[in-house]
């Protein structure tokens, strides 16, 4: 089917399912014609959206978009892509140029629709810097100043997140070749200024890194003098989606709703070849032929460097699927680098349920990426939360494919990141030795667990973020508070709050529980609550009940209240409190329910015995 | 093969009926159809100037013809007005 026609097709579809409230299909239909990146088709998608409910279940936010140009295509496009990622947004765009007189006062227009981001989609031309300048460094530092304080403006005026776009840098903006050797030309210090606004947004601030795009679509083709003569839109309608994409991707991570891990197909995916077939040496993998493979698994090790957790998915045999791990001299990728590795002859959404098990992650964390289009259909059709990448036919652009995809995008980079997959690989170790262990008290003791508690600081306040958007089956109240919020509640007088940082004989799992409680007269009532899924089935809540009761006790507070409010995800903490003694004091007809249990009648509670504590 | 007045027109109208999706059927669009009201009280399809860089757009990269560098949007009046432009000539 030509282009065009499979286009219209798919917006035909996506009607129909709007129509019939059919949101699966309708979904697929999102991923697919977004991934395409066409802007008329994502424009005309935006249109049948419009007619149709919110999307079940997703977060619904509201983002104010101020540009320094004429924003409205844009504002359509990202509102499409934010859906794609899984967002209901409202995006409401303010007026060209407006961005001063907006962020400034604290009664505008901005401030009062109360976002939840605020988008400052800024150009080039906006950059106040002179044509030259004799004190470069002291240009560039007030420039940098001046877009710090205007995000400053935003966060105290609102609870938004800001989101700014770095500046994309038009050729125009050079004279000739010498530009990059002058520290005082213009060129040159708009490279600083984006520099230095990236470091200084860390993070608190959001980041776009809009030159890096309009490199990668080509500057030519980014920049349109037409489009800003006719429209006062300094880019081309065309790369629309590659901004509007990034954009959208940030705000899911820093929503929690970034993908955690890659499943990878073996043949013809991280090799050329068929191993059953070709054996170790016959696989296409390194030369000339087999680069295009070698650089796509050194991007996948890199992901997990940055804590996306890899998975193996193949049908194959499990010693044949291993042995290039093993053997081959230009595998990049390890077997130790792989947290859950399934070979075998099952069909494909079987293994996938399996690898999700195993790392107790749920299937709509996976992203399946695999050569086979039949593979990739059947898991569509049969596993519709799992994301999977079509790659493309040549290797060489696979790493393209994956980079692309929006709900791989990192917000921001904690130390836990980097050892998350280290941390899932010892799951597995640990749920192997679980099976081998005869009884769950032995396999917690030759666990030989350690946990450390500390109260929440600036270090781990980004982590404690992090997780507190992140976390969804351990977590009693699913309370998402940003990180200013969160800042806000451990700093109140009474506040009780710690992290849990937990060592087993396989892994340190770094920062891993948080809980947070507000005390009132003689009582502390939880607000927060959460573990990592990682350590879940450890017994960690036992020890974490200790040392919060134990806090209490020593505020010389008696009571000590939870609630638990249900959702999709967090149904393995429902009876967290009577387990632990509580008392039901209550329960609503959403199945909401309250407990309480009191120190002075119970008596202090005895924390995990398989777990010692560090001091 | 180049593109027909009558077939650029037709592109034309689908493009203004997926811009205005629900509101404008591309039947109802001939090349007379004013884009947007050049006079008072003069019936036209109402099209924004947003709404008219839009369709350049769509249209431009749907036929992968160009308007000159030099155009004004508010000089495109009808749909006939914008193909006739648009044609290579």
């Amino acid at each position: 089917m030509p282009d065009n026609e499979m286009a219209r097709d798919l917006l035909r579809r996506a009607r129909e399912a709007v129509r019939d409230d059919a949101h699966t299909i309708l979904r697929q239909l999102v991923r697919e014609l977004v991934d395409r990146g066409d802007t008329g088709e994502i424009l005309s998608l935006g249109r049948i959206l419009e007619n149709g409910g919110p999307l079940p279940g997703a977060p619904r936010i509201r983002v104010a978009l101020i540009g320094s140009f004429t924003a409205d295509l844009l504002g359509r496009v990202l509102r499409v892509t934010l859906r794609r990622c899984g967002i209901d947004a409202v995006v409401d765009v303010h007026g060209i140029g407006q961005y001063g007189s907006q962020t400034a006062d604290p009664g505008s227009d901005l401030y009062r629709s109360d976002p939840d981001f605020v988008v400052l989609a800024v150009h080039h031309d906006e950059l106040g810097l002179p044509d030259h300048s004799t004190s470069p460094e002291k240009d560039v530092e007030a420039e940098i100043r001046r877009w710090r304080s205007l995000w400053r403006s935003i966060q105290a005026n609102s609870r938004a997140r800001v989101v700014h776009w770095l500046f994309a840098l038009p050729d125009d903006l050079v004279v000739n070749a010498l530009d990059v050797r002058l520290p005082g030309s213009r060129y040159s210090m708009a490279v600083r200024v984006n520099a230095g606004l990236a470091a200084a947004a860390g993070k608190d601030v959001l980041v776009v890194d809009c030159d890096r795009l309009a490199g990668a679509a080509g500057k030519l083709a980014w920049f349109d003098d037409r489009s800003w003569r006719l429209a006062k839109q300094p880019f081309a309608s065309d790369v629309l989606p590659l901004p509007a994409r990034e954009t959208a991707g940030l705000i899911a991570a820093d929503l929690g709703l970034a993908k955690k891990c890659l499943v990878l197909d073996l043949d013809n995916t991280l090799w050329g070849g068929v191993i059953g077939e070709a054996g170790v040496h016959g696989i296409v993998l390194g030369g000339d032929a087999g680069e295009g493979f070698v650089r796509f698994q050194r991007h996948v090790r890199a992901l997990k460097e940055r804590g996306i957790i890899l998975a193996v998915c193949s049908k194959n045999n499990p010693a044949d699927a291993k042995s290039p791990f093993q053997e081959h001299p230009d595998m990049v990728l390890r077997l130790s680098d792989i947290s859950s590795f399934s070979a075998s002859w099952d069909p494909k959404p079987e293994q996938l349920r399996r690898i999700a098990g195993h790392l107790g992650i749920g299937l709509d964390s996976l992203v399946l990426v695999d050569d086979d289009p039949v593979e990739r259909a059947q898991v569509r059709a049969l596993l519709p939360e799992v994301e999977v990448i079509d790659l493309p036919e040549s290797a060489w652009e696979y790493v393209r494919a994956v980079r692309n995809h929006p709900l791989l995008q990192q917000a921001w980079a904690t130390e836990e990141d980097a050892a998350r997959a280290d941390s899932y690989r010892a799951r597995e170790q640990a749920k192997q030795y679980e099976e081998e262990s005869d009884t769950l008290e032995d396999f917690y003791r030759g666990l030989e667990m350690s946990a450390r508690f500390a109260p929440v600081d600036a270090n781990s306040l980004p982590r404690v973020a992090q997780m507190v958007v992140k976390t969804n089956q351990f977590n009693v109240l699913s309370r998402r508070h940003s990180a200013a919020e969160l800042a806000e509640l451990v700093a109140e007088p009474g506040a009780l709050h710690f992290t849990a940082r937990l060592r087993d004989r396989f892994t340190d799992h770094g920062l891993v529980g948080f809980l947070l409680a507000r005390t009132d007269g003689d009582t502390a009532e939880m607000d927060s609550w959460l573990l990592s899924c990682r350590v879940i089935g450890r017994d960690l809540e036992r020890s974490m009940f200790g040392v919060f009761a134990r806090q209490a006790a020593a505020a010389g507070l008696r009571r000590l209240v939870g609630e638990y409010f249900p959702t999709q995800k967090n149904h393995l903490v429902a009876d967290l409190y009577p387990r632990l003694g509580f008392t039901l004091v209550r329960e609503a007809p959403d199945g909401a329910t309250r407990w309480q249990y009191d120190l002075v009648q119970q008596g202090l509670p005895e924390p995990s015995p398989f777990i010692k504590e560090e001091s | 093969m180049p593109m027909a007045p009558d077939e650029l027109v037709a592109v034309i109208a689908e493009e203004v009926e997926d811009l205005r999706f629900g509101e404008i059927l591309a039947a109802d669009i001939t090349k007379e159809t004013l884009l947007w009201s050049v006079a008072a009280h003069t019936k036209s399809l109402g099209l924004e100037s947003v709404e008219l860089f839009e369709l350049v757009y769509r249209v431009e990269a749907r036929t992968q013809l160009k308007f000159p560098e030099d155009f004004e949007l508010v000089s495109i009046t009808s749909v006939g007005d914008f193909a006739r432009r648009l044609m290579p000539s």
